[in-house]
């Protein structure tokens, strides 16, 4: 049985140590930049103080993108929409005679409001990737249109005039702290938490984390959320410095250009995107008299010389260790499932079509609790579909699947993990760039706790922690694959070809394994398999098909003796 | 303020009556005149200032208005040297710190905040979209440093206690203009412009007039600057079949337009006027323009003194070519700032801004100075009709006098 981890919290502590974000080089020089930060005042003028709080400002904009784009890998090409709420919110709070705090909270909260709306729009499963794209460049459009033409509000295309601060200084040092509070918070209470090691997981394989548990839509809906609000704040807090509020501010122009902040500072970290930001602005007024608006283009020159040649950014090299932190949240055991006291698994009348070709066609599929059965069949028989269908990933046209006597066919994916089910895909589908030790941390952590691996899997954890996937053999990728799987100590197991592309004595000692991991856990195992040694061994019961239906079921030598399994799979008379 | 009339205007009893007076007086005063440089007479100069004179020059030397900027640092810059080579400012030679605001009003801002709050300049001068002088202006005011505007039509939305208007108004462009169009070619007018404050002022102005001519507006069409495909408006031009287009397209913009009209069949033919037609677009817009008649304060022609040295001037720095009008009003601004500090005579830039009330400067535009009304710190300039000729001269066809700027006292 997979029993509950008694004392394992000695893991979680090590990846705690090595998880600490910006290395310690990055930590100093985060803190003297701070320092440094703070001294502005006494030693620059008036005017290069507020444009430094600008840039703080900016910084702190490029930090919310960077929350969708570099954490949660969704691509905004109008995120100063987001931004300009904000601006406008306080601008015009302040020209009607209102509270600017109010009108802050207005744009804040709009900002959200809309960011949440787009993404649930944008970012469907049925959605393309380039939608999130077109859909924030068509608002930022639309939104400066709004803000050129509504003159009662916006101040059309002069905008809204701010009157200047009373002390610059005080203001520089509000900023400062509004920049470090606001990134420290995000950082502790959001990134270095199961949400960040959610985007993580989401960024680099979102089939991944979906079958992992994760409820991939509504993170990326709330990622998206919160960076728009998070680009609001900073529009409220550069609204002061900005003179004139125009609609240039909520437009595809700045939209670009914190886009290329942010990949010039460096993605997915903290100190990137500030540092991006406040170089720019900084570089675009002291080089303004030479170049104009060309230095747009020199804008997009390093864009792309930063993509092509330091896709980290500047601030890349500053930070290191493990991309997933473990929190210590879900330290504790895991909450224990029973094997199912009946039919594990069943499913009726599955019909699925592919642009009119019936591909499966009122399939039946009945797997009794602990048992192994193989399902068998030529090329396009419809078995990775059936597996698909049965996990979630792919919707069937008519039919129904019950687990364990729960009907789960209108279930996500991640509902169906943590209703018991788990599988794995006939090619590793595993998180690029993550270590063995991440893989685990992200499967526990959606777990909501800790097991004990069979021998074989804890033996992987034990022994290649600290190695990346990439460096992995095909064997150990599939293990990997599986141990993860076991992490929600599944009542039912499918199996995508896993003996694929291994060794015979690989595979030989795969099918053991799996009997044992039966024996052990209790847990039901549907594996579709080519390797006819590897079914004899492995299966309870065989369950060929051939064009979307079963046309045999039973033990090997009773499938295999079938006139139509032999004329249909295996090409005999 | 009013983007549809005359609201920013005040009310002009016996306009014509007193545009002949305000010409005559002129003349007078000309007549009587001794000539000198374009850079204007040096009056008594009893103040000596103890330091150079600091301007800021802000202009949009790139983006999509960058023809008119480069075209007034062109002027700026001959006038800045003819005023020094008079002795400058209160005795000082003239400083100058420069940059471009790219035609966006936040970087306008910044622009105009380090001026201020960086290099300490005395007066600032410059830019030319509406957009960009509202954003100088209001800046300007809350520090009290006075500003000059240059270009054509513009009128602050409120009266601020730094914001002087040399160029010409809306009203002053547009109450001859729209009259003479009328009865020349008919009643029924299209307006086209860029979408910002400044050309629906402009064209919100013209409105008054059509309606006061008796003539009809059939539509009425605004694009972003910056565009660049205005097929869509030409169509929409083509189909409603005007006699007169009214344009306030500016910038790159104009001679887009312009080109692709060409292209499209509707220039030369179509009756197009307005501020689309400048001297320094004519080499892009060609004789696509020939023989289309505009409302002006500058030609090569006028006949004066102060002209005949700043066409010379001109044409030696930059070559042959069309002057641009922006150009001719950034070469005689300083001429008002040396009036004002040395009336003042201070640098405290309160008392030069108050100086420049009523203060009186010679320009290339008529041997009498000019003056900035101080009511209102804008200028009541003598105006003409130009036919554009094949090569680009503006031709006068017809003197108007003096025509009232026409903004409501501060």
């Amino acid at each position: 049985m997979i029993s509950p981890a008694t004392n394992e919290r000695t893991g979680a502590h090590a990846a705690r140590r090595e998880a600490a974000g910006p290395s310690r080089p990055g930590r100093l020089l985060v803190a003297a930049l701070v320092v440094a930060a703070a001294l502005a005042p006494f030693v620059l003028n008036e005017f290069k103080v507020g444009l430094i709080a600008l840039s703080l400002a900016y910084g702190l904009f490029a930090i919310g993108l960077d929350l969708a784009w570099g954490r949660a890998g969704i691509i905004s090409i109008g995120h100063a929409v987001f931004f300009g709420l904000g601006v406008y919110g306080v601008a015009i709070a302040l020209n009607g005679g209102g509270s600017a705090l109010l009108g802050a909270a207005a744009g804040v909260a709009l900002a959200a409001t809309l960011g949440a709306a787009l993404a649930a729009a944008g970012l469907r499963r049925a959605a393309n990737p380039s939608t999130m794209a077109v859909l924030t460049l068509a608002v930022t459009l639309l939104a400066e249109k709004i803000a050129r033409s509504w003159w009662s509000v916006t101040g059309g295309s002069t905008g809204i005039f701010v009157a200047p601060l009373a002390s610059t200084d005080v203001y520089y040092w509000f900023c400062l702290a509004a920049t470090v509070v606001v990134a420290g918070a995000l950082w502790l209470f959001a990134l270095r938490r199961p949400f960040g090691a959610r985007l993580v997981a989401i960024r680099l394989n979102s089939q991944r984390a979906e079958h992992l548990g994760v409820p991939v839509h509504r993170e990326r809906v709330v990622a998206f959320a919160l960076s728009a609000a998070l680009s609001a704040l900073a529009g409220c807090v550069a609204a002061p410095l900005m003179s004139s509020v125009s609609p240039d501010r909520v437009g595809v122009v700045l939209s670009t250009q914190v886009l290329v902040w942010t990949a010039i500072g460096g993605k997915a970290t903290m100190l990137g995107p500030i540092l991006g930001a406040v170089a720019a602005t900084y570089g675009q007024d002291a080089l303004a008299t030479r170049l104009g608006d060309s230095y747009l283009l020199l804008l997009g020159v390093l864009f792309i010389g930063s993509v092509l040649l330091f896709p980290a950014g500047v601030a890349g090299p500053f930070h290191s260790g493990p991309l997933v932190v473990d929190s210590g949240a879900n330290a504790g055991p895991a909450p224990r499932r029973q094997p199912a006291a009946g039919d594990a698994l069943l499913c009726q009348a599955i019909v699925k079509r592919f642009s009119g070709n019936v591909v499966l066609d009122g399939v039946d599929l009945r797997v009794g609790a602990g048992e192994i059965v193989c399902l068998i069949g030529p090329n396009g028989a419809g078995k990775s579909t059936l597996l698909g269908i049965l996990s979630g990933a792919v919707a069937a046209d008519a039919g129904a699947v019950a687990l364990a006597g729960r009907r789960i066919e209108a279930e996500p994916p991640h509902a169906r993990v943590a209703a018991g089910l788990a599988r794995t895909f006939q090619v590793p589908s595993l998180f690029p760039g993550l270590s063995v030790g991440e893989h685990l941390i992200l499967a526990r952590q959606e777990a909501g706790g800790r097991v004990t691996l069979p021998e074989a899997y804890a033996r992987l954890e034990r022994e290649q922690r600290e190695r990346r996937v990439e460096d992995l053999s095909l064997s150990d990728r599939r293990s990997l694959e599986i141990a993860m799987a076991l992490c929600s100590s599944p009542t039912t197991l499918l199996l995508d070809e896993p003996a694929a592309g291994l060794a015979r004595a690989e595979a030989n000692r795969l099918a053991a394994t799996l009997r044992a991991l039966r024996d052990e856990l209790g847990c039901a195992i549907v594996c579709v398999e080519h390797d006819m040694e590897i079914v004899r061994d492995l299966a309870d019961r065989i369950v060929c098909l051939h064009r979307g239906r079963i046309i045999s079921e039973g033990s090997m030598d009773a499938v295999s003796a079938d006139p139509e399994v032999r004329r249909a799979y295996l090409g005999m008379a | 303020m009013s983007k549809d009339g005359f609201g920013a205007y005040g009310p002009l009893v016996s306009r014509r009556g007193f545009a002949r007076g305000a010409a005559n007086l002129a003349l007078g005063v000309a007549g009587a005149s001794a000539l000198g440089g374009f850079a204007g007479r040096a009056q008594a100069a009893p103040f000596k200032g103890s330091r150079p004179y600091k301007i800021g020059f802000v202009a949009p030397l790139s983006g999509p208005v960058a023809p008119e900027g480069l075209a007034m640092q062109r002027g700026f810059d001959l006038g800045v040297e003819a005023i020094n080579a008079v002795g400058g400012i209160a005795g000082q030679p003239v400083e100058i710190v420069r940059q471009d605001d790219q035609a966006v009003p936040a970087v306008a801002g910044t622009v105009i905040k380090k001026f201020i709050q960086q290099d300490n300049v005395d007066m600032i001068v410059g830019t030319i979209t509406s957009d960009e002088e509202t954003v100088a202006g209001q800046i300007s005011a809350a520090y009290n440093v006075p500003v000059m505007f240059l270009e054509a039509g513009f009128w602050m939305p409120f009266c601020t206690s730094s914001c002087v208007l040399l160029g010409e108004t809306s009203y002053s462009l547009l109450s001859e203009l729209v009259p003479f169009m009328a009865e020349k070619y008919g009643k029924k007018f299209v307006l086209i412009g860029s979408d910002f404050e400044f050309p629906h002022q402009y064209l919100g102005v013209g409105k008054g007039f059509i309606a006061k001519a008796g003539a009809t507006v059939t539509d009425e069409i605004y694009a972003p600057l910056g565009t660049a495909d205005w097929s869509s408006s030409i169509a929409k031009i083509k189909a409603a079949a005007p006699d007169v287009i009214l344009s306030a397209v500016v910038g790159g913009d104009a001679i887009a337009f312009v080109k692709q009209a060409k292209s499209f069949g509707l220039l030369p033919g179509a009756h197009l006027t307005g501020i689309t037609l400048q001297p320094e677009f004519y080499p892009p817009m060609g004789d696509a323009v020939d023989g289309l008649f505009v409302v002006t304060r500058y030609s090569e022609e006028i006949k004066t003194a102060g002209n005949a040295t700043f066409v010379a001037a001109y044409k030696k720095k930059y070559g042959e070519g069309p002057i641009p009008l922006v150009g001719v009003t950034a070469s005689y601004a300083l001429n008002f700032a040396k009036a004002a500090v040395e009336k003042a005579g201070t640098y405290d830039r309160k008392a030069v801004f108050e100086a420049l009330h009523g203060a009186r400067a010679t320009t290339p535009l008529s041997d009498a100075p000019l003056t900035l009304n101080a009511s209102n710190l804008s200028i009541d300039y003598p105006m003409y009709i130009c036919q554009i000729q094949s090569g680009g001269l503006f031709k006068i066809v017809k003197e108007l006098g003096v025509v009232p700027a026409g903004l409501k006292s501060c």
